[in-house]
Protein backbone atom coordinates (compact mmCIF):
# COMPACT_ATOMS: atom_id res chain seq x y z
CA UNK A 1 0.00 0.00 0.00
CA UNK A 2 2.74 2.75 0.60
CA UNK A 3 4.70 1.16 -2.32
CA UNK A 4 1.89 2.03 -4.26
CA UNK A 5 1.75 5.42 -2.87
CA UNK A 6 5.57 5.81 -3.60
CA UNK A 7 5.43 4.50 -7.13
CA UNK A 8 2.67 6.75 -8.09
CA UNK A 9 4.48 9.85 -6.59
CA UNK A 10 7.69 8.79 -8.56
CA UNK A 11 5.72 8.91 -11.65
CA UNK A 12 4.71 12.10 -10.99
CA UNK A 13 7.40 13.32 -10.91
CA UNK A 14 8.66 11.84 -13.70
CA UNK A 15 5.51 12.41 -16.31
CA UNK A 16 3.98 15.72 -14.99
CA UNK A 17 6.84 18.49 -15.98
CA UNK A 18 7.25 16.77 -19.80
CA UNK A 19 3.30 16.71 -19.76
CA UNK A 20 2.08 19.97 -18.35
CA UNK A 21 5.41 21.69 -20.76
CA UNK A 22 4.04 20.03 -23.91
CA UNK A 23 0.20 20.17 -23.18
CA UNK A 24 0.35 23.87 -22.51
CA UNK A 25 3.07 24.58 -25.96
CA UNK A 26 1.04 22.07 -28.19
CA UNK A 27 -1.87 20.74 -27.58
CA UNK A 28 -3.61 24.06 -26.22
CA UNK A 29 -2.03 26.23 -29.11
CA UNK A 30 -3.32 23.49 -32.15
CA UNK A 31 -6.92 24.11 -30.44
CA UNK A 32 -6.47 27.85 -30.20
CA UNK A 33 -5.54 27.92 -33.84
CA UNK A 34 -8.48 25.84 -34.79
CA UNK A 35 -10.36 28.15 -32.94
CA UNK A 36 -8.38 31.17 -35.29
CA UNK A 37 -9.47 29.49 -38.09
CA UNK A 38 -13.02 29.51 -37.94
CA UNK A 39 -12.81 33.51 -38.15
CA UNK A 40 -11.74 35.97 -40.72
CA UNK A 41 -9.06 37.65 -38.62
CA UNK A 42 -6.47 39.92 -39.95
CA UNK A 43 -3.51 40.29 -36.95
CA UNK A 44 -4.71 43.19 -35.09
CA UNK A 45 -7.82 43.51 -36.35
CA UNK A 46 -11.46 41.89 -34.76
CA UNK A 47 -12.60 38.52 -35.57
CA UNK A 48 -15.64 37.91 -37.56
CA UNK A 49 -17.00 33.99 -37.49
CA UNK A 50 -17.54 32.83 -40.97
CA UNK A 51 -17.25 28.89 -40.30
CA UNK A 52 -14.96 26.94 -42.77
CA UNK A 53 -15.09 29.78 -44.84
CA UNK A 54 -11.07 30.24 -44.05
CA UNK A 55 -10.28 26.61 -45.80
CA UNK A 56 -12.52 27.48 -48.63
CA UNK A 57 -10.71 30.20 -49.19
CA UNK A 58 -7.44 27.64 -48.72
CA UNK A 59 -8.90 24.61 -51.41
CA UNK A 60 -9.60 27.52 -53.93
CA UNK A 61 -6.51 29.75 -53.94
CA UNK A 62 -4.96 28.90 -57.17
CA UNK A 63 -1.38 29.56 -55.18
CA UNK A 64 -2.18 26.92 -52.69
CA UNK A 65 -2.43 24.40 -55.46
CA UNK A 66 0.31 25.69 -56.86
CA UNK A 67 2.23 25.49 -53.89
CA UNK A 68 1.48 21.68 -53.37
CA UNK A 69 2.26 20.82 -56.54
CA UNK A 70 5.89 22.42 -56.60
CA UNK A 71 6.39 20.67 -52.61
CA UNK A 72 5.19 17.36 -54.36
CA UNK A 73 7.50 17.95 -57.90
CA UNK A 74 10.30 18.44 -54.97
CA UNK A 75 9.61 15.07 -53.59
CA UNK A 76 8.88 13.35 -56.15
CA UNK A 77 12.04 14.19 -58.02
CA UNK A 78 14.44 14.12 -55.41
CA UNK A 79 13.33 11.41 -53.23
CA UNK A 80 14.08 8.44 -55.67
CA UNK A 81 17.21 10.10 -57.06
CA UNK A 82 18.45 10.55 -53.13
CA UNK A 83 17.46 6.89 -52.89
CA UNK A 84 19.26 5.31 -55.59
CA UNK A 85 22.46 7.18 -55.37
CA UNK A 86 22.42 6.59 -51.38
CA UNK A 87 21.98 2.63 -52.13
CA UNK A 88 25.27 2.76 -54.33
CA UNK A 89 26.70 5.14 -52.09
CA UNK A 90 25.91 2.38 -49.21
CA UNK A 91 27.41 -0.51 -50.94
CA UNK A 92 30.42 1.72 -52.24
CA UNK A 93 31.41 2.43 -48.67
CA UNK A 94 30.16 -0.75 -47.10
CA UNK A 95 34.05 -1.83 -46.40
CA UNK A 96 35.99 -1.47 -43.42
CA UNK A 97 39.18 0.89 -43.31
CA UNK A 98 40.21 4.31 -41.33
CA UNK A 99 40.25 6.27 -45.00
CA UNK A 100 36.92 4.47 -45.76
CA UNK A 101 35.74 5.95 -41.75
CA UNK A 102 36.78 9.49 -42.59
CA UNK A 103 35.35 9.83 -46.11
CA UNK A 104 32.22 8.48 -44.25
CA UNK A 105 32.62 11.38 -42.01
CA UNK A 106 33.40 13.93 -43.98
CA UNK A 107 30.18 13.01 -46.41
CA UNK A 108 27.89 13.33 -43.59
CA UNK A 109 28.45 16.95 -42.71
CA UNK A 110 25.63 18.48 -45.15
CA UNK A 111 22.65 17.09 -43.27
CA UNK A 112 23.34 18.68 -39.80
CA UNK A 113 24.21 22.20 -41.86
CA UNK A 114 21.78 25.00 -41.10
CA UNK A 115 19.97 24.42 -44.39
CA UNK A 116 19.69 28.50 -44.46
CA UNK A 117 24.36 28.32 -44.78
CA UNK A 118 23.48 25.89 -47.49
CA UNK A 119 21.22 27.58 -49.35
CA UNK A 120 23.51 30.44 -49.03
CA UNK A 121 26.86 29.01 -50.33
CA UNK A 122 24.76 27.09 -53.18
CA UNK A 123 23.66 30.13 -54.23
CA UNK A 124 26.98 31.84 -55.20
CA UNK A 125 28.09 28.37 -56.83
CA UNK A 126 24.68 28.77 -58.66
CA UNK A 127 25.48 32.58 -59.61
CA UNK A 128 25.21 32.94 -63.49
CA UNK A 129 28.44 34.85 -63.97
CA UNK A 130 30.60 34.15 -61.18
CA UNK A 131 29.46 30.87 -60.05
CA UNK A 132 31.51 27.55 -59.91
CA UNK A 133 28.81 25.58 -61.48
CA UNK A 134 28.75 27.15 -64.86
CA UNK A 135 32.46 27.39 -64.69
CA UNK A 136 32.65 23.19 -64.94
CA UNK A 137 29.75 23.06 -67.34
CA UNK A 138 31.68 25.17 -69.37
CA UNK A 139 34.65 23.33 -68.55
CA UNK A 140 32.50 20.07 -69.64
CA UNK A 141 30.86 20.99 -73.05
CA UNK A 142 33.93 23.47 -73.64
CA UNK A 143 32.30 26.70 -74.26
CA UNK A 144 31.53 29.04 -71.50
CA UNK A 145 28.25 28.46 -69.90
CA UNK A 146 26.07 31.69 -68.63
CA UNK A 147 23.19 29.90 -67.19
CA UNK A 148 20.76 32.13 -65.20
CA UNK A 149 19.61 29.72 -62.78
CA UNK A 150 16.71 31.22 -61.06
CA UNK A 151 14.88 33.21 -64.10
CA UNK A 152 13.67 30.20 -65.22
CA UNK A 153 11.51 27.80 -63.42
CA UNK A 154 12.79 24.65 -64.79
CA UNK A 155 16.07 25.50 -63.87
CA UNK A 156 15.25 26.48 -60.83
CA UNK A 157 13.07 23.81 -59.76
CA UNK A 158 16.40 21.63 -60.30
CA UNK A 159 18.51 23.51 -59.03
CA UNK A 160 16.93 23.47 -55.27
CA UNK A 161 16.51 19.53 -56.63
CA UNK A 162 20.43 19.47 -56.66
CA UNK A 163 21.14 21.09 -53.35
CA UNK A 164 18.10 18.60 -51.70
CA UNK A 165 19.80 15.65 -52.97
CA UNK A 166 23.51 17.04 -51.93
CA UNK A 167 21.92 17.54 -48.72
CA UNK A 168 19.90 14.61 -47.72
CA UNK A 169 21.82 11.30 -50.19
CA UNK A 170 24.52 11.24 -46.84
CA UNK A 171 21.26 10.68 -45.13
CA UNK A 172 19.89 7.71 -46.73
CA UNK A 173 22.96 6.00 -47.26
CA UNK A 174 23.62 5.83 -43.58
CA UNK A 175 20.57 4.43 -43.02
CA UNK A 176 20.98 2.50 -46.05
CA UNK A 177 24.70 1.02 -44.79
CA UNK A 178 23.08 0.08 -41.29
CA UNK A 179 20.39 -2.55 -43.56
CA UNK A 180 23.52 -3.15 -44.84
CA UNK A 181 25.53 -4.02 -41.99
CA UNK A 182 22.64 -5.93 -40.41
CA UNK A 183 23.37 -9.06 -42.70
CA UNK A 184 24.88 -12.01 -41.06
CA UNK A 185 27.93 -12.44 -42.31
CA UNK A 186 27.28 -16.38 -43.14
CA UNK A 187 24.28 -15.43 -45.28
CA UNK A 188 26.68 -13.12 -47.00
CA UNK A 189 28.85 -16.26 -47.42
CA UNK A 190 26.48 -18.85 -48.86
CA UNK A 191 25.61 -16.45 -51.51
CA UNK A 192 28.72 -15.69 -52.80
CA UNK A 193 29.59 -18.81 -53.05
CA UNK A 194 26.23 -19.65 -55.36
CA UNK A 195 27.16 -17.69 -58.18
CA UNK A 196 24.40 -15.59 -59.05
CA UNK A 197 23.66 -12.78 -60.79
CA UNK A 198 24.06 -9.42 -59.87
CA UNK A 199 20.47 -8.52 -59.52
CA UNK A 200 19.43 -11.81 -58.48
CA UNK A 201 21.60 -11.23 -55.44
CA UNK A 202 20.80 -7.81 -54.80
CA UNK A 203 16.99 -8.53 -55.05
CA UNK A 204 17.35 -12.36 -52.45
CA UNK A 205 20.23 -11.28 -50.48
CA UNK A 206 20.56 -7.51 -49.58
CA UNK A 207 17.05 -6.07 -50.70
CA UNK A 208 15.27 -7.61 -47.58
CA UNK A 209 17.58 -6.03 -45.19
CA UNK A 210 17.01 -2.66 -47.31
CA UNK A 211 13.53 -2.58 -47.44
CA UNK A 212 13.02 -1.25 -43.94
CA UNK A 213 15.57 1.55 -43.99
CA UNK A 214 14.35 2.51 -47.07
CA UNK A 215 11.01 2.80 -46.23
CA UNK A 216 11.72 4.73 -42.94
CA UNK A 217 14.04 7.08 -45.17
CA UNK A 218 11.75 7.67 -47.71
CA UNK A 219 8.93 8.37 -45.14
CA UNK A 220 11.45 10.94 -43.04
CA UNK A 221 12.30 12.50 -46.47
CA UNK A 222 9.00 13.10 -47.49
CA UNK A 223 7.75 14.61 -44.05
CA UNK A 224 10.76 17.09 -44.13
CA UNK A 225 9.89 17.98 -47.77
CA UNK A 226 6.29 19.46 -46.83
CA UNK A 227 8.58 21.63 -44.57
CA UNK A 228 11.14 22.75 -46.84
CA UNK A 229 11.73 26.33 -46.46
CA UNK A 230 15.17 28.00 -45.96
CA UNK A 231 17.01 26.40 -48.70
CA UNK A 232 14.35 27.75 -50.93
CA UNK A 233 13.92 31.27 -49.33
CA UNK A 234 17.67 31.95 -49.71
CA UNK A 235 18.28 30.39 -53.27
CA UNK A 236 15.21 31.24 -55.23
CA UNK A 237 13.28 33.32 -52.98
CA UNK A 238 9.91 31.46 -54.17
CA UNK A 239 10.83 32.95 -57.63
CA UNK A 240 10.71 33.33 -60.82
CA UNK A 241 7.16 35.22 -60.09
CA UNK A 242 5.90 33.02 -57.04
CA UNK A 243 6.74 29.63 -59.14
CA UNK A 244 9.19 28.23 -56.35
CA UNK A 245 6.32 28.71 -53.45
CA UNK A 246 6.90 25.46 -51.17
CA UNK A 247 3.96 25.18 -49.21
CA UNK A 248 5.36 26.25 -45.93
CA UNK A 249 6.85 29.17 -47.70
CA UNK A 250 3.11 30.03 -48.80
CA UNK A 251 1.81 29.66 -45.16
CA UNK A 252 4.65 31.92 -44.15
CA UNK A 253 3.23 34.44 -46.49
CA UNK A 254 -0.31 34.41 -45.89
CA UNK A 255 0.73 34.64 -42.23
CA UNK A 256 3.21 36.53 -41.44
CA UNK A 257 3.37 39.14 -44.74
CA UNK A 258 -0.11 39.60 -45.71
CA UNK A 259 -0.85 38.62 -41.77
CA UNK A 260 -4.03 36.96 -42.87
CA UNK A 261 -4.50 34.70 -39.24
CA UNK A 262 -7.30 33.31 -39.79
CA UNK A 263 -6.17 31.82 -43.23
CA UNK A 264 -2.96 30.83 -42.30
CA UNK A 265 -4.63 28.89 -38.80
CA UNK A 266 -6.55 26.88 -41.92
CA UNK A 267 -3.44 26.50 -43.56
CA UNK A 268 -1.55 25.47 -40.80
CA UNK A 269 -4.20 22.97 -40.03
CA UNK A 270 -4.29 21.63 -43.86
CA UNK A 271 -0.67 21.53 -43.44
CA UNK A 272 -0.81 19.27 -39.89
CA UNK A 273 -3.30 17.09 -41.64
CA UNK A 274 -0.81 16.25 -44.41
CA UNK A 275 1.87 15.30 -42.07
CA UNK A 276 0.37 13.60 -39.24
CA UNK A 277 -1.25 11.25 -42.23
CA UNK A 278 2.94 10.17 -43.05
CA UNK A 279 3.74 10.35 -39.56
CA UNK A 280 1.15 7.90 -38.33
CA UNK A 281 2.68 5.41 -41.21
CA UNK A 282 5.98 6.04 -39.98
CA UNK A 283 5.45 5.05 -36.60
CA UNK A 284 3.10 2.23 -37.64
CA UNK A 285 6.19 0.84 -39.62
CA UNK A 286 8.65 1.83 -37.10
CA UNK A 287 6.23 0.12 -34.10
CA UNK A 288 5.43 -2.92 -36.35
CA UNK A 289 9.59 -3.63 -36.86
CA UNK A 290 10.03 -3.03 -32.85
CA UNK A 291 7.40 -5.58 -32.14
CA UNK A 292 8.69 -8.25 -34.82
CA UNK B 1 46.80 -15.24 -59.71
CA UNK B 2 44.10 -14.62 -61.53
CA UNK B 3 41.60 -14.25 -58.42
CA UNK B 4 43.83 -11.96 -56.44
CA UNK B 5 43.95 -9.34 -59.47
CA UNK B 6 40.80 -9.24 -60.16
CA UNK B 7 40.27 -8.53 -56.48
CA UNK B 8 42.95 -6.04 -56.71
CA UNK B 9 40.93 -4.38 -59.59
CA UNK B 10 37.75 -4.43 -57.44
CA UNK B 11 39.34 -2.60 -54.48
CA UNK B 12 41.06 -0.04 -56.25
CA UNK B 13 37.87 0.89 -58.49
CA UNK B 14 35.66 0.93 -54.86
CA UNK B 15 38.43 3.18 -53.18
CA UNK B 16 38.52 5.32 -56.38
CA UNK B 17 34.62 5.50 -56.15
CA UNK B 18 34.78 6.30 -52.73
CA UNK B 19 37.45 9.11 -53.14
CA UNK B 20 35.21 10.43 -56.03
CA UNK B 21 31.85 10.57 -53.99
CA UNK B 22 33.55 12.33 -51.03
CA UNK B 23 35.12 14.68 -53.51
CA UNK B 24 31.73 15.88 -54.92
CA UNK B 25 29.76 16.41 -51.58
CA UNK B 26 32.95 17.91 -49.65
CA UNK B 27 33.27 20.36 -52.51
CA UNK B 28 30.87 23.11 -51.84
CA UNK B 29 32.12 23.25 -48.18
CA UNK B 30 35.84 23.42 -49.13
CA UNK B 31 34.47 26.10 -51.88
CA UNK B 32 32.47 27.41 -48.81
CA UNK B 33 35.80 27.52 -46.42
CA UNK B 34 37.52 29.23 -49.77
CA UNK B 35 35.67 31.73 -50.75
CA UNK B 36 35.62 33.23 -46.82
CA UNK B 37 39.46 33.35 -46.97
CA UNK B 38 39.55 35.32 -50.63
CA UNK B 39 40.01 39.31 -51.46
CA UNK B 40 37.04 40.93 -53.02
CA UNK B 41 38.85 40.58 -56.45
CA UNK B 42 39.63 37.17 -56.10
CA UNK B 43 35.91 35.91 -55.20
CA UNK B 44 34.86 37.76 -58.85
CA UNK B 45 37.76 36.45 -60.67
CA UNK B 46 36.92 34.49 -63.57
CA UNK B 47 37.75 31.78 -64.05
CA UNK B 48 37.08 31.32 -60.45
CA UNK B 49 40.34 30.69 -58.38
CA UNK B 50 40.47 27.56 -57.10
CA UNK B 51 44.33 28.32 -55.51
CA UNK B 52 45.31 31.84 -54.27
CA UNK B 53 46.81 33.30 -51.30
CA UNK B 54 44.09 33.42 -48.31
CA UNK B 55 43.53 36.87 -46.37
CA UNK B 56 41.21 36.76 -42.82
CA UNK B 57 40.24 40.60 -43.98
CA UNK B 58 36.01 38.80 -44.13
CA UNK B 59 37.06 37.44 -40.82
CA UNK B 60 37.47 40.58 -38.96
CA UNK B 61 34.30 42.20 -40.61
CA UNK B 62 32.31 39.60 -39.57
CA UNK B 63 33.91 39.89 -35.93
CA UNK B 64 33.41 42.98 -35.73
CA UNK B 65 29.97 43.11 -36.36
CA UNK B 66 26.21 42.89 -35.44
CA UNK B 67 26.33 39.40 -36.34
CA UNK B 68 28.34 38.33 -33.88
CA UNK B 69 25.70 39.17 -31.09
CA UNK B 70 23.03 37.29 -33.52
CA UNK B 71 25.56 34.04 -32.58
CA UNK B 72 25.55 34.99 -29.39
CA UNK B 73 21.47 34.80 -29.08
CA UNK B 74 22.07 31.71 -31.12
CA UNK B 75 24.29 29.81 -28.40
CA UNK B 76 22.38 31.12 -25.61
CA UNK B 77 18.83 29.85 -26.85
CA UNK B 78 20.37 26.72 -27.77
CA UNK B 79 21.77 26.11 -24.70
CA UNK B 80 19.33 27.14 -22.25
CA UNK B 81 16.47 25.74 -24.40
CA UNK B 82 18.90 22.03 -24.23
CA UNK B 83 19.39 22.19 -20.54
CA UNK B 84 15.59 22.42 -20.01
CA UNK B 85 15.14 19.77 -22.06
CA UNK B 86 17.27 17.35 -21.18
CA UNK B 87 16.42 17.79 -17.44
CA UNK B 88 12.84 17.41 -17.77
CA UNK B 89 12.98 15.17 -21.10
CA UNK B 90 14.91 12.62 -19.53
CA UNK B 91 13.08 12.10 -16.06
CA UNK B 92 9.71 11.30 -18.51
CA UNK B 93 11.94 9.43 -20.58
CA UNK B 94 12.73 6.82 -17.50
CA UNK B 95 9.37 7.11 -16.91
CA UNK B 96 8.25 5.81 -20.20
CA UNK B 97 11.51 2.89 -19.50
CA UNK B 98 10.50 1.99 -16.06
CA UNK B 99 7.74 3.43 -14.46
CA UNK B 100 4.89 3.09 -17.95
CA UNK B 101 1.19 4.62 -17.36
CA UNK B 102 -1.98 3.74 -19.23
CA UNK B 103 -1.20 4.80 -22.62
CA UNK B 104 2.28 4.64 -22.49
CA UNK B 105 2.60 3.87 -26.00
CA UNK B 106 -0.03 6.08 -27.45
CA UNK B 107 1.53 8.93 -25.68
CA UNK B 108 4.99 8.14 -26.61
CA UNK B 109 3.67 8.21 -29.92
CA UNK B 110 2.07 11.70 -29.16
CA UNK B 111 5.15 13.03 -28.42
CA UNK B 112 7.51 11.71 -31.44
CA UNK B 113 5.14 12.96 -33.77
CA UNK B 114 5.18 16.70 -32.18
CA UNK B 115 8.49 16.64 -33.34
CA UNK B 116 8.43 15.54 -37.08
CA UNK B 117 5.08 18.26 -37.26
CA UNK B 118 5.93 21.33 -39.55
CA UNK B 119 6.56 24.57 -37.22
CA UNK B 120 4.49 26.08 -39.60
CA UNK B 121 1.61 24.56 -37.66
CA UNK B 122 2.66 25.21 -34.43
CA UNK B 123 4.00 28.39 -34.63
CA UNK B 124 1.39 30.57 -35.63
CA UNK B 125 -1.12 30.33 -32.35
CA UNK B 126 2.24 31.17 -30.27
CA UNK B 127 2.73 34.14 -32.33
CA UNK B 128 -0.72 35.29 -31.61
CA UNK B 129 -0.36 33.83 -28.00
CA UNK B 130 3.02 35.72 -27.28
CA UNK B 131 1.78 38.66 -29.16
CA UNK B 132 -0.94 39.07 -26.31
CA UNK B 133 1.40 38.04 -23.72
CA UNK B 134 4.52 40.74 -25.14
CA UNK B 135 7.17 38.24 -25.77
CA UNK B 136 7.80 38.56 -29.25
CA UNK B 137 11.41 39.64 -30.25
CA UNK B 138 12.82 37.22 -26.36
CA UNK B 139 14.76 34.96 -25.88
CA UNK B 140 12.42 33.30 -23.63
CA UNK B 141 9.47 32.90 -26.58
CA UNK B 142 12.70 30.84 -28.69
CA UNK B 143 13.37 29.06 -25.84
CA UNK B 144 9.81 27.63 -24.74
CA UNK B 145 9.66 26.92 -29.00
CA UNK B 146 12.37 24.95 -29.36
CA UNK B 147 11.95 23.41 -25.97
CA UNK B 148 8.54 21.69 -27.97
CA UNK B 149 10.53 20.03 -29.87
CA UNK B 150 13.37 19.00 -27.92
CA UNK B 151 11.91 17.35 -25.19
CA UNK B 152 10.12 15.67 -27.45
CA UNK B 153 13.58 14.46 -28.99
CA UNK B 154 15.23 13.85 -26.02
CA UNK B 155 12.26 11.72 -24.40
CA UNK B 156 12.38 9.38 -27.77
CA UNK B 157 16.40 9.00 -27.61
CA UNK B 158 16.58 8.64 -23.73
CA UNK B 159 13.96 6.11 -23.77
CA UNK B 160 16.49 4.05 -26.15
CA UNK B 161 19.43 4.36 -23.91
CA UNK B 162 17.26 4.08 -20.51
CA UNK B 163 16.10 0.55 -22.15
CA UNK B 164 19.78 -0.30 -22.51
CA UNK B 165 20.80 -0.46 -18.97
CA UNK B 166 20.11 -3.58 -17.42
CA UNK B 167 17.18 -3.62 -14.89
CA UNK B 168 19.20 -5.90 -11.94
CA UNK B 169 21.28 -2.81 -11.71
CA UNK B 170 19.02 -0.61 -10.09
CA UNK B 171 17.39 -3.73 -8.20
CA UNK B 172 20.81 -4.57 -6.79
CA UNK B 173 20.91 -0.86 -5.80
CA UNK B 174 17.26 -0.88 -4.27
CA UNK B 175 18.19 -3.33 -2.58
CA UNK B 176 21.35 -1.10 -1.09
CA UNK B 177 18.34 1.18 0.21
CA UNK B 178 18.37 3.60 -2.73
CA UNK B 179 15.44 5.12 -3.21
CA UNK B 180 13.91 5.52 -6.28
CA UNK B 181 14.84 8.77 -7.34
CA UNK B 182 18.02 7.86 -5.88
CA UNK B 183 18.31 5.03 -8.15
CA UNK B 184 17.67 7.26 -11.38
CA UNK B 185 20.51 9.86 -10.21
CA UNK B 186 23.07 8.47 -9.20
CA UNK B 187 23.17 4.94 -10.55
CA UNK B 188 21.26 5.23 -13.95
CA UNK B 189 21.99 8.32 -15.27
CA UNK B 190 26.10 8.13 -14.94
CA UNK B 191 25.65 4.81 -16.80
CA UNK B 192 23.78 6.50 -19.54
CA UNK B 193 25.91 9.75 -19.79
CA UNK B 194 27.16 9.20 -23.31
CA UNK B 195 23.45 8.67 -24.69
CA UNK B 196 23.02 12.06 -22.51
CA UNK B 197 25.85 14.06 -24.36
CA UNK B 198 24.80 12.85 -27.80
CA UNK B 199 21.21 13.65 -27.61
CA UNK B 200 22.38 17.43 -25.71
CA UNK B 201 24.40 17.51 -28.97
CA UNK B 202 22.20 17.06 -31.02
CA UNK B 203 19.58 19.44 -29.35
CA UNK B 204 21.88 22.19 -29.52
CA UNK B 205 22.56 21.67 -33.65
CA UNK B 206 18.57 21.27 -34.22
CA UNK B 207 18.31 24.42 -32.41
CA UNK B 208 21.17 26.42 -34.07
CA UNK B 209 20.48 25.87 -36.91
CA UNK B 210 16.78 26.02 -36.84
CA UNK B 211 15.37 29.28 -39.25
CA UNK B 212 11.88 29.62 -39.56
CA UNK B 213 10.48 30.31 -36.64
CA UNK B 214 12.98 32.74 -35.24
CA UNK B 215 12.75 34.63 -38.53
CA UNK B 216 8.77 34.59 -37.48
CA UNK B 217 9.56 35.63 -33.47
CA UNK B 218 12.19 37.93 -33.84
CA UNK B 219 12.58 41.09 -35.03
CA UNK B 220 15.49 43.34 -33.50
CA UNK B 221 16.48 41.74 -29.75
CA UNK B 222 16.81 37.89 -30.54
CA UNK B 223 17.81 37.83 -33.57
CA UNK B 224 19.85 34.39 -34.46
CA UNK B 225 22.57 33.63 -36.26
CA UNK B 226 19.98 32.26 -38.91
CA UNK B 227 18.07 35.17 -39.23
CA UNK B 228 21.10 37.10 -39.00
CA UNK B 229 22.79 35.71 -42.20
CA UNK B 230 19.46 35.74 -44.17
CA UNK B 231 20.04 39.55 -43.43
CA UNK B 232 23.03 39.24 -45.82
CA UNK B 233 20.97 38.72 -48.93
CA UNK B 234 20.27 42.78 -48.53
CA UNK B 235 24.27 43.03 -49.05
CA UNK B 236 23.78 41.74 -52.18
CA UNK B 237 26.93 39.74 -53.01
CA UNK B 238 29.25 40.79 -50.48
CA UNK B 239 30.43 36.66 -50.95
CA UNK B 240 33.57 36.90 -48.80
CA UNK B 241 31.78 38.42 -45.86
CA UNK B 242 28.97 35.92 -46.04
CA UNK B 243 30.93 32.86 -46.31
CA UNK B 244 33.42 33.94 -43.76
CA UNK B 245 30.01 35.01 -41.27
CA UNK B 246 29.16 31.10 -42.53
CA UNK B 247 32.27 29.22 -41.24
CA UNK B 248 31.81 30.93 -38.12
CA UNK B 249 28.71 29.79 -38.02
CA UNK B 250 28.94 26.00 -38.97
CA UNK B 251 32.75 25.45 -37.41
CA UNK B 252 31.33 24.47 -34.33
CA UNK B 253 28.20 22.44 -35.69
CA UNK B 254 30.77 20.62 -37.53
CA UNK B 255 32.86 19.99 -34.18
CA UNK B 256 29.25 19.09 -33.31
CA UNK B 257 28.94 16.54 -35.17
CA UNK B 258 32.01 14.97 -35.14
CA UNK B 259 31.62 14.06 -31.50
CA UNK B 260 27.86 12.23 -32.53
CA UNK B 261 28.97 10.64 -35.46
CA UNK B 262 28.45 6.85 -34.00
CA UNK B 263 24.75 8.09 -32.95
CA UNK B 264 23.70 9.71 -35.88
CA UNK B 265 21.45 6.91 -36.90
CA UNK B 266 19.42 7.29 -33.59
CA UNK B 267 19.38 10.70 -33.78
CA UNK B 268 18.46 11.51 -37.11
CA UNK B 269 15.90 8.37 -38.26
CA UNK B 270 14.56 8.45 -34.43
CA UNK B 271 16.23 5.07 -33.65
CA UNK B 272 14.46 3.80 -36.43
CA UNK B 273 17.15 1.29 -38.34
CA UNK B 274 19.00 -0.85 -35.77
Amino acid sequence: MKADRRERGIRLILYLPTLIFLILMSIFPLIFSIYISFFNYTLGQHMDFIGFGNYGSVLTDSSFWSALRITLEIAVLAIPIEVFIGILIAFLFNTRGKGVEVCRMIILIPMMLPPLVIGFFWKYMFDATFGIINYFLGLLSGNPQIISWFTDVRLALIAIVLVDIWEWTPFVALLAMAGLQAIPPNVRETVRLEKASWWLRFRTLYLPYLRFPLLVAILIRSIDTLKIFDVVYILTGGGPGEETVTLTMFAYRVGFNYFYTGKAAALSWIIALISVGLITILIRVLSRKSTA
Amino acid sequence: MKVTTKRSLIFGIRMAGIILVTVVFAFPLYWLFATSLKTRVQVFALPPKLVFSPTFANYLQVINSWFMGNLFNSFLIAALSTIFSIAIGSLAAYGFSRYPIKGSDNILFWILSLRMLPPIAIVLPLYVLFRALHLLDTHLALILIYSIFNISFTVWLMKGFFDEVPKDVEESAMLDGYRPLQVFYKVVLPLVRPGLVATAIFCLIQTLIEFLVALILTNRVAVTATVGMAKFQVLGVEWGQITAAAAIFILPIIIFTIFVRNQLIRGMALGGVR
